[in-house]
């Protein structure tokens, strides 16, 4: 047997973090019927030379793919001799159109090919389609639904819940002001740390030492405003402080704005002018999260086997817990009792401002029916995360558009429409019509 | 008659329902021509190259609204009349297609759209040929997808598989009306708790109109979906060569990418939902590959005479013309040399050793510096 050490290199910028992405070793060696390939391995990537999964194999021929969140297949052909002890095989991903934009192309949000982004870029400068942003930081705290009983399509209530699509004096603020005092906000102009004629890159992260809190009734809940001329504005999630869920510090937040040229062929949709796409640089969950967002859940689940422990037993950090408990909800059968249930339980109870825990935990009820109880709770947990506000991820706000959808079907079949769940239902609508299906985190227009 | 095939299956089965709108009675400038050829390839493909021992196919609707004719030649010649895929004759379809699957848990369900179709956000609404009657209701005769997705979930087969093929429009419409469409199934919390039920969806972005140079012919997301079933989507955990949902997915965006070149627009890759793995379709002989073939630095296609060969020289092939672009090719999985000559002394002539091609697709790059 011979040890063959994988990784994958992308990117060579040093504040990139390192990520485990999905990757299959194929036997194409002559002897058909003893072919050993091995599937669903995880190997580590980015900029650090240092560490390597290791596979033990058989001399002979193999195949090494790896595939990216984007779809991207790269792949090697290897020879293994009866001397080989040990070698070691670089996948490289270098298409990247800048070494800033490396996770963003490694998760999907950029053309795969360097010359499609640059014509593409081309194309917009030359038609003056490239938009002039402006971004504005939002922050507020949110009081849990406990604390804080409010009607829910009171201003104050969708402000304070991130439901800022649902305030119309919101649509016709002028771009290039800033947002202004009248409203129960405002905000805060960020510059970009990157850019080039058509994207933009921000980066957020509290550059705190000290483990923040999420066990707390109130947390402080941030989102970025981005708004041009002519165009809807549009706002996204912004998932910070972000602890690495192995309690390995705090990771970025990045944020990419992309400029898309309008064609009249294609409803502009939750895209009009620009595009907004959130990653986390967390080497755990960071290509999980991206995985999700481009509906690969076999592939997230693969990844999710090496982490579930950590997310499972620990909970670092929530958000980053609720990523994976997406995972398995979309993986798994919801109808035999796992251990991580009583996990998504504890995301519901212990962060009462995580609407996606009370969400998944209403999901979970719901494939749980062996009593009328459970069904009751999963009602009540439903309305718990619709009143929690914003889900942090896209899938959130799906869920608890289908969970509401099919309550208030049931309610309308018995002749007995459910008002409550009917009033929710409504706004989550006017939610999901606005929010961007490609990406992980809730990305919605105004 | 919307079944154009059935066939008692002892055992679980596959049951499949394809939905072609190219005409719109009271939209005609929205018509389509290609969705009418997507259904008709995708239903053909079916019939003719459907292979699935453990879920030999059982049925097919077939509805579409085509301007030319509403003939369908059987793959054993006889020609049979198609419904037009009116909302009433869909629906209608629909639950039949529904009731057959409801016969037991381990069927698979297959269900095609290629049409016009509305989307914003988290929704998508499929428009049937008779869309746009009623000016005061425009979503009257329209499939509300999301809410028929849940609602498919009362559907006894735990595998699930849909295909939208559909560009999307005027999704403005969508976003001002509080009525999505009719979701033909309706969900219900207190669905029958089969077990897990997988159910991966494929979306399509590219426009069905004549932007994309698709009058005619199958749109370039049906083109892509027919080739990855044939080998870009499979592998061989078991030995055999096997489509599966998930690596369907890598092929379909890969021949997409590689069919409208830079053209493709990030949001016109097919975007998918709930990749599960199903298995799919067995492949009979060995897959066939996608490969693209080119030179590094890429200026140094236009003057190479690129060509391939199998390992022991047998087979050679020649790209006809030099181009700038690189060479796509479809190769049978298997081992191949592959070769770039050059004339002048600009580029440094390059083989390969014996390379293996195996799904999803392979980039071969030649090194041709001096």
């Amino acid at each position: 047997m011979s040890r063959l050490k994988l990784r994958l290199q992308i990117g060579l910028e040093e504040n990139l973090p390192e990520f485990g992405v999905v990757a299959n070793v194929y036997d194409v060696s002559s002897r058909v019927s003893e072919r050993k390939s091995v599937r669903d391995l995880v190997i580590p990537a980015g900029p650090f030379p240092e560490r390597f999964e290791e596979v033990k194999l058989d001399p002979g021929q193999y195949v090494i793919e790896a595939i990216l969140p984007s779809g991207e297949v790269i792949s090697e052909e290897v020879s293994i001799d009866e001397s080989t002890e040990q070698r070691e095989l670089l996948l490289k991903s270098d298409v990247s159109p800048h070494e800033w934009l490396a996770w963003q192309h490694f998760a999907g949000n950029v053309e795969r090919s360097r010359d499609a982004y640059y014509k593409r870029q081309q194309s917009i400068v030359e038609q003056k389609d490239a938009v002039n942003i402006r971004a504005d930081l939002v922050s507020l705290l949110t009081l849990p639904p406990r604390i804080l009983e409010l009607d829910m399509s009171s201003p104050g209530a969708l402000v304070s819940r991130g439901l800022f699509f649902a305030l119309p004096q919101l649509k016709d603020i002028d771009p290039t002001q800033p947002l202004p005092d009248s409203l129960p906000f405002f905000g805060v102009l960020v510059p970009p740390v990157i850019r080039d004629p058509t994207s933009w890159v921000y980066f957020f992260e509290q550059d705190s030492t000290s483990f923040p809190s999420y066990e707390v009734e109130c947390f402080k809940r941030h989102y970025l405003f981005v708004r041009s001329q002519g165009i809807p504005a549009q706002y996204c999630v912004l998932p910070v402080p972000w602890m690495q869920a192995d309690f390995h510090g705090e990771a970025a937040a990045q944020v990419l704005v992309r400029s898309i040229a309008v064609n009249p062929e294609v409803s502009p949709a939750t895209d009009p002018g620009y595009r907004i796409s959130v990653t986390v640089h967390d080497h755990v969950v960071g290509s999980i999260i991206s995985y999700l967002g481009t509906g690969k859940l076999q592939a997230a689940a693969t990844i999710m086997k090496k982490a579930i422990e950590m997310l499972e037993e620990k909970v670092a950090n929530p958000m980053a817990a609720a990523a994976g408990a997406y995972v398995l909800l979309g993986t798994e059968d919801l109808s035999q009792p796992k251990d991580w249930h009583d996990w998504v339980g504890n995301l519901m109870k212990w962060f009462p401002w995580l609407p996606d825990g009370a969400i998944q935990h209403a999901w979970l009820k719901m494939n749980q029916q062996d009593s009328e109880r459970n069904l009751f709770e999963a009602r009540a947990s439903l309305l718990e995360g619709y009143r929690r506000g914003l889900p942090f991820y896209s899938k959130g706000v799906g869920m608890l558009r289908d969970g509401l959808a099919l309550f208030a079907n049931d309610a309308r079949a018995a002749g007995e429409p459910d008002k409550e769940i009917e009033a929710a239902l409504k706004l989550v609508r006017q939610l999901a019509l606005r929010t961007n299906m490609r990406q992980p985190f809730a990305t919605v227009l105004l | 008659m919307t079944l154009v095939f059935e066939e008692h299956v002892d055992g679980p089965a596959t049951h499949v329902i394809v939905i072609g709108v190219g005409t719109y009675t009271y939209m005609p400038e929205e018509g389509l021509s290609s969705p009418p050829y997507s259904a008709r390839a995708f239903a053909n493909w079916m019939l003719k190259k459907y292979r699935n021992p453990k879920k030999p196919l059982a049925s097919l609707e077939l509805l579409v609204s085509d301007a030319q004719t509403t003939e369908f030649t059987l793959p054993g010649g006889e020609v049979t009349c198609l419904e037009k895929a009116s909302m009433t004759k869909a629906k209608e379809a629909i639950w039949q297609w529904k009731d057959r699957s409801d016969g037991r848990c381990d069927n698979l369900v297959i269900f095609y759209f290629c049409g016009h179709g509305i989307a914003s956000g988290l929704e998508t609404v499929l428009l049937m040929d008779d869309y746009g009657r009623n000016p005061n209701a425009m979503m009257e005769n329209a499939i509300d997808f999301r809410g028929f997705l849940l609602g498919m979930d009362k559907c006894k087969a735990r595998e699930q598989c849909y295909f939208v093929d559909a560009c999307r429009k005027i999704s403005e419409t969508l976003i001002e009306s509080d009525y999505q469409g009719d979701p033909v199934i309706h969900g219900s919390v207190r669905h029958s708790s089969l077990g897990m039920r997988r159910a991966p969806v494929y979306y399509s972005t590219v426009p069905g109109g004549e932007a994309y140079g698709r009058s005619n012919a199958p749109s370039v997301f049906t083109e892509a979906l027919i080739k990855s079933l044939e080998g870009a989507g499979s592998d061989d955990p078991e030995g055999d060569w096997r489509i599966y949902t998930d690596r369907l997915n890598v092929g379909i965006t890969y021949l997409i990418e590689r069919m409208m070149g830079n053209v493709a627009r990030l949001e016109q890759i097919c975007p998918a939902e709930n990749l599960t793995r199903i298995t799919l379709h067995y492949i009979d002989a060995k897959p066939i590959v996608p490969v693209t073939i080119g030179c590094e630095p890429n200026l140094a296609n236009k003057e190479a005479e690129l060509f391939y060969s199998h390992c022991d020289g047998s087979n050679k092939t020649t790209r006809p013309n030099a181009q700038t672009s690189d060479w796509d090719v479809d190769l049978k999985e298997g081992e191949y040399r592959f070769s770039a000559r050059f004339a002048n002394q600009n580029y440094r002539s390059r083989d390969t050793d014996c390379r293996h091609v195996r799904p999803p697709y392979r980039m071969i790059r030649l090194e041709v510096r001096q």
